[in-house]
Order: C-alpha cells, then sequence, then structure tokens
C-alpha cells in the first residue's frame, strides 16, 4: 500500500491518505501527490492508516503547507493519539487544522 | 470541767483552720463560730456552775480560776506548734521562690530558642518563594525547560523540512542526469549510425578502384571520427554514474537528517514535565509544611508568655503564706493568753479574748483585698 490521493469533483479539494508508515522513503510519492496541484486549493491529509511519523513526517506535512500557500487550510484528519501526541509536540496544531 | 474542753478544742479548732485552712470565707465563718463559742462557753460557765439565783447579777464575782497548769502546758504546746509551723511556711516561701527563679529563666531561655526558630522558618520561607535573586525558582526553570524543548521541537522540524526539501531537489537534479543519459543515448546512436556511413563509403570507394582512394581514406577518418565519439560518450556515461553514486550517497545523508525518532524526544519531554510536576508539588509540600512549623512557633511563643506571666503566682503565695504568719502570730497570742490566764480572773480574759477577736476580724478584713491570680490585681510588695 502506498500513498493514495483523492480529488473532489469541483477540483478544489484534494485529499492524500497516508499509509501506515510514513517517513522518508515515501518523499518522492508524498511531493507527487500534490507536486501538480495549484497552491490555494484546500489539501486534507487522512491519517487514519498512519502508525508511524518520525520528523521527516513532519517535514513533508510543513512542505505541503508551504505548497498551498500561506493563508491555505491544511487539514489533517482522523488522527490516531499516538500520532497527535507527536503533532502536538511539534506544535502542529497552530499550523494545521486537525480534525 | 467540760466547759473548759470545749475553750480549749475551739481554740485549738481556730489553730487548725488557720494553719491547714480551707477558703479564706469558710474559715472566717467557722473561726468565728468557734470563738464565738468559746467566748460564750467560758462567759456562762461560771454561772452554771454557781447555781446563780437571778440573771442580772455578774457573773465576774464568783467565777473559779481554771487550772492553771493546764493552761499553762497548752500555752506552751501552742507556742512550739506555732513555731513550727512557722518554719514550714517560711521552707515554703524559699522553696518556691527558688523553683520560680529557676523556672523563669528557663522559659527565659524557651522564649529564645522559639524566636530563634521563628526567625529561621521565616528565613527558610524567604528563600523558597524566590525573594532573593540567587535561589532557585522552581516555576522559573519550568518555563525555561519548556520552552528550551519548544525551541528544540521547532529546530527539529524546520530540519526536517529543510531535509525533505533538499532531497526533492536532489530529485529533480537525478532527473536531469537521467536526461543526460538519454541525450548520450541520442549521441551514441548517432556516432553508430556515422560508423555505419562510414562503413559504406568505404565499400563504394573500393568499388570505384583507384579514382576512389582518396575518398577511402576520408571514410576511414570519418570512421574512426565515429568510434572517438561513442569512446567519449562512454567516458560521459562513466563520470554520470559517478556523479549519480554520489548523490545516492547525498540521498542517504539527508534521509538520516531528515528521519529522526520523535519516541525518544517525545519521552524525553514527558519525564521532564513529570519531574517538574513533582519538583513543583515538592515545592508546595515544604511551603505548606513550613508555614505550619512557623504557626507552631507562634504558638510556642504565646504558650511561654502566658507561661511566664502565670509565674506570678509567687507573689500571691507569698502574700498568702503571710498571711498564714499573720495567723501564726495570732494563735502566738492567744497562746500567751492561755498561759496569762492560768492566774487571772476569767471576766477580764473574757474581755480580752473579745478584744482580740474584734482586732483579728479587722486584720482579716484587710487582707481579703488579695485575691486569687485569675483577677491579675497581684499586689506587688
Amino acid at each position: 500500500m502506498a500513498i493514495e490521493v483523492k480529488k473532489s469533483s469541483d477540483g478544489k479539494e484534494l485529499t492524500i491518505y497516508l499509509d501506515e508508515q510514513f517517513d522518508f522513503a515515501h518523499h518522492k510519492d508524498f511531493r507527487e501527490a500534490y507536486r501538480n496541484e495549484p497552491p490555494g486549493i484546500r489539501y486534507r491529509v487522512n491519517l487514519a492508516r498512519a502508525r508511524y511519523f518520525d520528523s521527516s513526517a513532519l517535514g513533508m506535512l510543513l512542505l505541503l503547507k508551504k505548497h498551498a500557500g500561506g493563508k491555505a487550510e491544511v487539514i489533517l484528519e482522523d488522527i490516531p493519539g499516538e500520532i497527535r501526541e507527536v503533532l502536538e509536540v511539534a506544535n502542529f496544531q497552530k499550523l494545521f487544522t486537525f480534525r | 470541767m467540760k466547759p473548759l474542753y470545749i475553750v480549749i478544742l475551739s481554740a485549738a479548732g481556730l489553730l487548725a483552720l488557720e494553719l491547714f485552712g480551707a477558703p479564706p470565707p469558710w474559715r472566717w465563718g467557722v473561726e468565728v463560730l468557734l470563738l464565738g463559742m468559746g467566748i460564750l462557753v467560758w462567759r456562762q460557765w461560771p454561772r452554771a456552775t454557781a447555781e446563780a439565783p437571778s440573771r442580772s447579777v455578774p457573773v465576774a464575782a464568783e467565777t473559779p480560776s481554771p487550772p492553771a497548769a493546764l493552761l499553762t502546758s497548752v500555752g506552751e504546746l501552742l507556742d512550739s506548734e506555732n513555731a513550727s509551723v512557722a518554719e514550714e511556711v517560711q521552707r515554703v516561701v524559699g522553696l518556691i521562690q527558688e523553683s520560680v527563679t529557676a523556672l523563669g529563666s528557663e522559659f527565659e531561655r524557651m522564649s529564645q530558642i522559639a524566636r530563634r526558630q521563628e526567625t529561621i522558618v521565616t528565613e527558610i520561607l524567604e528563600h523558597s518563594s524566590g525573594g532573593t535573586d540567587d535561589s532557585v525558582n522552581v516555576r522559573q526553570f519550568a518555563d525555561d525547560t519548556s520552552r528550551l524543548m519548544e525551541e528544540f521541537m521547532n529546530i527539529l522540524t524546520s530540519v526536517s523540512e529543510q531535509s525533505v526539501e533538499m532531497a526533492h531537489h536532489i530529485d529533480d537534479m537525478v532527473e536531469n542526469l537521467d536526461g543526460i543519459f538519454g541525450l548520450l543515448d541520442d549521441a551514441k546512436s548517432i556516432a553508430d549510425q556515422t560508423n555505419l556511413l562510414a562503413l559504406n563509403a568505404a565499400i563504394e570507394a573500393a568499388r570505384a578502384g583507384d579514382a576512389g582512394r582518396g575518398f577511402a581514406v576520408v571514410a576511414d577518418e570519418v570512421r574512426s571520427l565515429s568510434a572517438r565519439s561513442t569512446a567519449f560518450n562512454d567516458r560521459i556515461k562513466a563520470q554520470v554514474d559517478k556523479a549519480k553514486e554520489a548523490i545516492d550517497h547525498v540521498n542517504a545523508t539527508v534521509n538520516a537528517m531528515a528521519s529522526r525518532d520523535l519516541q525518544v524526544t517525545i519521552e524525553a519531554r514527558n519525564r521532564v514535565q513529570r519531574t517538574l510536576k513533582a519538583v513543583e508539588a515538592m515545592n508546595l509540600f515544604f511551603a505548606e509544611k513550613i508555614g505550619e512549623v512557623s504557626e507552631l512557633g507562634d504558638q510556642q511563643v504565646a504558650a511561654v508568655a502566658t507561661v511566664v506571666r502565670s509565674l506570678q503566682f509567687e507573689d500571691i503565695c507569698r502574700q498568702s503564706l503571710q498571711a498564714a504568719e499573720a495567723g501564726l502570730d495570732r494563735v502566738r497570742e492567744l497562746a500567751g493568753l492561755l498561759e496569762q490566764a492560768a492566774g487571772e480572773d476569767t471576766e477580764r480574759l473574757a474581755q480580752e479574748l473579745d478584744a482580740i477577736r474584734r482586732r483579728w476580724d479587722e486584720q482579716r478584713h484587710k487582707a481579703v483585698a488579695q485575691e486569687d491570680m485569675d483577677s491579675g490585681d497581684v499586689e506587688l510588695f
């Protein structure tokens, strides 16, 4: 299983479904998921399957945020407890919308 | 004979009451009663024994003298008892004075110790509440630590972000290198075609015979150029391969930079937070307990002060004992009277007894001014 991407029919929302493992090995796939999308649309990252986060995962999310642009909302959804702890330690609740 | 015994008994009762007296109001009541009874019996006795015919007849005339020897010995007995009791009273006065002095100095020392303790506790309180600059402020330390942790986390994430970004750039570079490979492939196929072309030209030159000899040389040169081109191509490819290898190394390094296990960091952070919480709780506990100790110290100082104040009982005791000594003087007087009575007529004796009683009453009224300790009006002398 790798990273999956779903785009809304109107093209204004992109959802990226993360794999169980989300680390440096996925940096290429993850960038490919949003690379060709325009900034300004809404990005969602679904973490329902995620089980392990290292610091490169945080770096990848920050790059997505950068790509989306300062004002765009980036939503992190279905966050498992242990991942949420990591995100909170990194103060991500200030940069992303947790849902 | 009987009434004489009653008089003596009354006197003895008076003596007993003076020495081992009940509380004053009682004692005085009973004493007056006994004295009155004694006087009454003393006066009535001659009348009763003489079988007086009328009440108007003065009693004194035919009063017989009491047995002189008996009265003298009672008087002497009273004197001697009086002296030993006076001695005891003096001893008690001395004992009380001595004890009170010792107690007073010891309690004064206790009071000083309590005050010193109080000062130390105050110092501790001031120190632990961060009153001085160099004291350990736990709250400040906790804030600093959590700020430090946050900063560390920020650095970690920003390093990761930059590393991943670098990885992306490397990916782009690898893509470019792959493009070079494509171009090199193109260059190689051109060289191959050139080689083939040169081969064809050589064949054509051979067929032309002597006329084509010059052309054959040209064709040969073209072939060798194509071979050199292929070799050049291969060298470029080898170099680019090396570059790709180097990029793989860079990629691995960037990977290591970007990927930090956060579990260790989070555990460390949680441990620090737990420790800080424990330290803060301990600090609070100490502050609370020291507060309690301080309060107890206050109570101790107050209690010692009360005790020192209570030591004034010495004055009251001394006054009471002086009153007792006065009582002994009175008894001595009574004893003298008894001894004197050995040769006197009873009428005069009764009058003197009456005078004595009135004087004693007066003396006691004066003494009543002195009450118990709680009233607080201690008459110091």
